[in-house]
């Protein structure tokens, strides 16, 4: 393919260049394993991915084996490539899909499901995996393999968990499969021996009217019914650290990334991330400072992100954040926290980090109201919150972001309105405390829906009907008009509903992604291409009605269509954790000392990795 | 301590815009260990520019920068140090003080473009004989309406050569960009014109 030409005629070539700098070009020989690792979403999205970087370092080290990025397409390549024949190609070798011998995919997000069937028809893989022959196989890790029924139709194997280990395990299968010229499915189940390993056509799997899992079985011996996710052991020993491309474009997240722990045991009842990578696991100071120094030397990045799923919860945080400024501040570098907790800690720690004070800060109270916040166990109370921006104000800030969930379990209109009664109590204190000129002082409540995720206290219930949340956004919206001081973002309640639908999805649900796919659906994250009608076809087509599907709930005795993929999560746990939040009843972190039972480790085997000499005792199932 | 750099773009890297290109070019600085000065303020920022941005899509052997440094390094030692860390596709040709107290951006008064066209030269002599017959003014729509730009005020010289055209362009405010220049040469856009940038000359 004339690949100049194709450059010449989009926008942003720099997306498919491929060759950035410390961008990892190998030969493409035989008998090396090839891998096209997938984002299913634009380079600046994909290139963002910590775990993308993480396993293209992994991978490329090794002789064997190379690694090379696979993005989607934007629409004005995707229509040069069809127009004119061509193959979706890898960034670094320009090859098609099917040249590969593993396409992997990550599942990031649900909207993101239709582009991975667009980029398997672009790059010439036969979309159906029951129809494919010979290589490529298909993969998928992420989160979204913890819930992977919904893609079995077209993924020859998922693989649960962090990926960094596993991959080598499956490299070594692949390798000798080529060498020995193994039957496709013969490779396939030699795959299928690796923990965490997860073969869809080997089970057969079936459902009763109301969407309950009545079979999961296997059709070879030997092969488990229940998947126990993978951990990199490596982690905590520096192995894991995350390729230090660097992009031409501007990214989403343009800066050196450092991972600084993994997992978050605070237990949030809505959030999915906080189930699926437990248990907590913090790296040394001294491996994270080695870390970033090294990804520096090669990239001489503007700004350092410690980045973890709550970096305020790391106990050298500010230890760590002030060398780095100390060793950097000279060359002109920031330190960046995400995810910052709501105390008054994280107000110094942005403070101290911040020698800009233009950036908003943002927290995250999740609900307007204390019944809410104990219902998912957001330990957060207003009085910290009130504490919090109260020191904000103080140190200069004029402006701070708020977000919020609607459509929780339990609400009422009450903790609805709580949203906006306490974004007013920010706003004034910002006006009392922080004495902001008027017209400056600035309150953004970002307000997204509630979508129930697997494997979290929530998985049993369905989300709210569309006219409950447009009215609940009535409500919001109401009341946030007559105050000035506050900007109120509500998201589109259509994705919700799609979100809602797929992410507890089961096998049936294939038909319909592969039928929305035809007609057309891709980038279903980005409002600009989402189109609720096409998905609403497609459900309907396949006999499902989209509202009712992303709405049913399942009852606490009945078998969940994911369950088999917990990872590790005890249903105990989980259950227990619905009732709590029924009861308003909160858990506590586990990292404080005591277990609380979720079953990850002694299923893993391992127990949380705390610095400082900080212990868990009595670890249980 | 200023310096001015001259530094050429070529290959894939012709595919980045202007302001991807300045920061590679803060990457690299940080990479190469420069004693960087920042601008005062709220959002320092290092302090470089350059000349004239550059068209995503064309390739550059003359592109100038001026760059300011806190103590004074070798002009030799800064382009080594630069050269060693910048991604292949952009290098450092020259760097010498820049002892001039005006901006560089306000003294860029010419550049001089090679276009490549896929013409015989035979055909590319008659097309610039027409072009001195016809003296065609161009049409831009600018903020402030309509505006007439007169086509060799703007092109100060234009020699045809192997395979394309020289051309002298005047930079201010009746200038013309390479495309337009080459569109109302050719009467269109061919699909494979390439555009180089030879040389940005200073006042
Ligand atoms: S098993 Fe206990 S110690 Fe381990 S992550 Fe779960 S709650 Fe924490």
């Amino acid at each position: 393919m004339n690949f100049a030409k194709l450059l010449a005629l989009v926008q942003k070539p720099a997306r498919y260049l491929g060759n950035e700098l410390n961008a990892v070009k190998k030969p493409w020989e035989k008998n090396l394993v090839k891998i096209a690792f997938c984002f299913p979403d634009l380079y600046e999205v994909g290139m963002s991915h910590l775990g993308l970087r993480i396993l293209y370092e992994t991978v490329n080290r090794r002789d064997d084996a190379l690694l090379e990025r696979v993005f989607a397409p934007a629409e004005d390549m995707e229509k040069l490539l069809r127009e004119k024949g061509y193959f979706l190609f890898s960034l670094e070798n320009k090859k098609p899909l099917w040249e590969f011998d593993l396409v992997g995919f990550t599942l990031q997000y649900e909207l993101s499901y239709s582009n991975i069937l667009n980029m398997l028809e672009l790059g010439g893989v036969e979309i159906f995996a029951e129809k494919r022959r010979g290589w490529p196989l298909v993969m998928a890790g992420g989160p979204g393999a913890f819930n992977p029924e919904p893609l079995a139709d077209f993924i020859d194997f998922f693989v649960l968990g962090e990926g960094e280990e596993v991959v080598a395990e499956i490299i070594e299968v692949v390798k000798e499969a080529k060498v020995k010229g193994w039957e496709r499915n013969d490779t396939l189940l030699a795959l299928a021996q690796i923990p965490g390993v997860y073969v869809p056509k080997f089970y057969r799997v079936s459902y009763d009217e109301a969407g309950r899992l009545t079979e999961f079985m296997p059709l070879k011996k030997d092969l488990p019914v229940k998947f126990t996710k993978r951990i990199a052991q490596g982690f905590l020993s520096g192995y894991s650290l995350p390729s230090p491309i660097v992009p031409y474009l501007d990214i989403v997240h343009n800066r050196a990334m450092v991972e600084i722990m993994r997992g978050c045991s605070r237990g949030c009842r809505f959030c999915q991330a906080g189930m699926i990578y437990r248990p907590v696991r913090e790296k040394t100071p001294e491996l994270v400072l080695a870390e970033a120094e090294k990804i520096m030397e090669k990239t001489g990045y503007e700004e350092i992100s410690l980045a973890s799923l709550s970096s305020g919860d790391y106990p050298y945080i500010r230890e760590v954040a002030k060398k780095l400024l100390d060793k950097y501040q000279e060359a002109g570098v920031n330190i960046s926290l995400p995810s910052l907790r709501i105390d008054t800690f994280a107000v110094d720690l942005a403070s101290e980090l911040q020698r800009v004070r233009k950036a908003t800060l943002t927290f995250a109270p999740e609900a307007g109201t204390q019944r809410m916040r104990d219902i998912i166990n957001k330990g957060v109370t207003e009085e910290d919150l009130i504490n919090t921006v109260k020191a904000a104000f103080k140190a200069g800030w004029q402006a701070i972001k708020l977000y919020f969930m609607i459509g929780l379990p339990y609400e009422t209109d009450e903790d609805v309105a709580g949203i906006i009664h306490l974004a007013q109590k920010v706003a004034d204190i910002g006006v009392k405390e922080g004495r902001v000129p008027r017209g400056r002082l600035k309150v953004t409540v970002s307000v997204s829906n509630f979508v129930p995720k697997p494997h979290t206290p929530f998985q049993w219930l369905g989300i709210i009907s569309a006219e409950e949340i447009k009215r609940r956004q009535g409500i919001l919206e109401k009341l946030a008009k007559k105050d000035r001081r506050l900007s109120l973002k509500m998201h589109d309640y259509r994705t919700s509903l799609l979100e809602a639908a797929l992410s507890r999805a089961d096998r049936r649900i294939g038909r319909v992604i592969y039928r929305a796919h035809k007609l057309g659906a891709k980038f279903d994250g980005w409002q600009e291409y989402f189109n609720y009608e096409l998905w609403q076809k497609a459900f309907l087509e396949e006999g499902f009605d989209l509202e009712a599907y992303a709405r049913r709930s399942f009852s606490l005795d009945d078998r969940l269509p994911w369950e088999p993929f917990a990872g590790g999560i005890s249903q105990r746990f989980l259950k227990k954790e619905y009732r709590d939040a029924m009861a308003g009843k909160n858990t506590a972190d586990c990292r404080e000392g005591k277990c609380t039972g979720c079953g990850v480790c002694p299923a893993l085997e391992i127990s949380p990795v705390l610095t400082g000499g900080r212990k868990v005792s009595e670890i249980f199932a | 301590m200023k310096y001015l750099l001259k530094y050429s773009r070529g290959g894939e890297l012709k595919y980045i815009s202007h302001l991807d290109t300045m920061r590679v070019f803060e990457r690299a600085f940080r990479r190469a260990n420069l004693p960087m000065a920042f601008s005062e303020g709220f959002n320092p920022h290092p302090k470089f520019s350059i000349a004239l941005p550059l068209a995503l899509g064309h390739e550059s052997q003359g592109e100038l920068m001026e760059l300011t440094l806190k103590q004074f390094l070798p002009p030799e030692e800064i382009k080594e140090r630069l050269n060693s860390v910048l991604p292949s596709g952009f290098k450092v040709l020259e760097v010498k003080p820049y002892l001039d107290d005006k901006s560089l951006m306000s003294r860029v008064s010419k550049v001089v473009y090679r276009i490549k066209i896929n013409l015989s030269n035979t055909e590319l002599l008659a097309r610039k004989e027409k072009l001195l017959t016809d003296k065609p003014r161009i049409v831009k729509n600018t903020k402030r309406g309509e505006k007439q730009i007169d086509f060799w005020q703007a092109v100060e010289a234009l020699e045809v050569q192997e395979n394309g055209i020289n051309v002298v362009i005047r930079v201010g405010e009746n200038s013309l960009r390479p495309e337009e220049v080459a569109k109302i040469f050719l009467g269109y856009l061919p699909e494979d014109i390439e555009y180089i940038r030879e040389e940005i000359i200073l006042s």
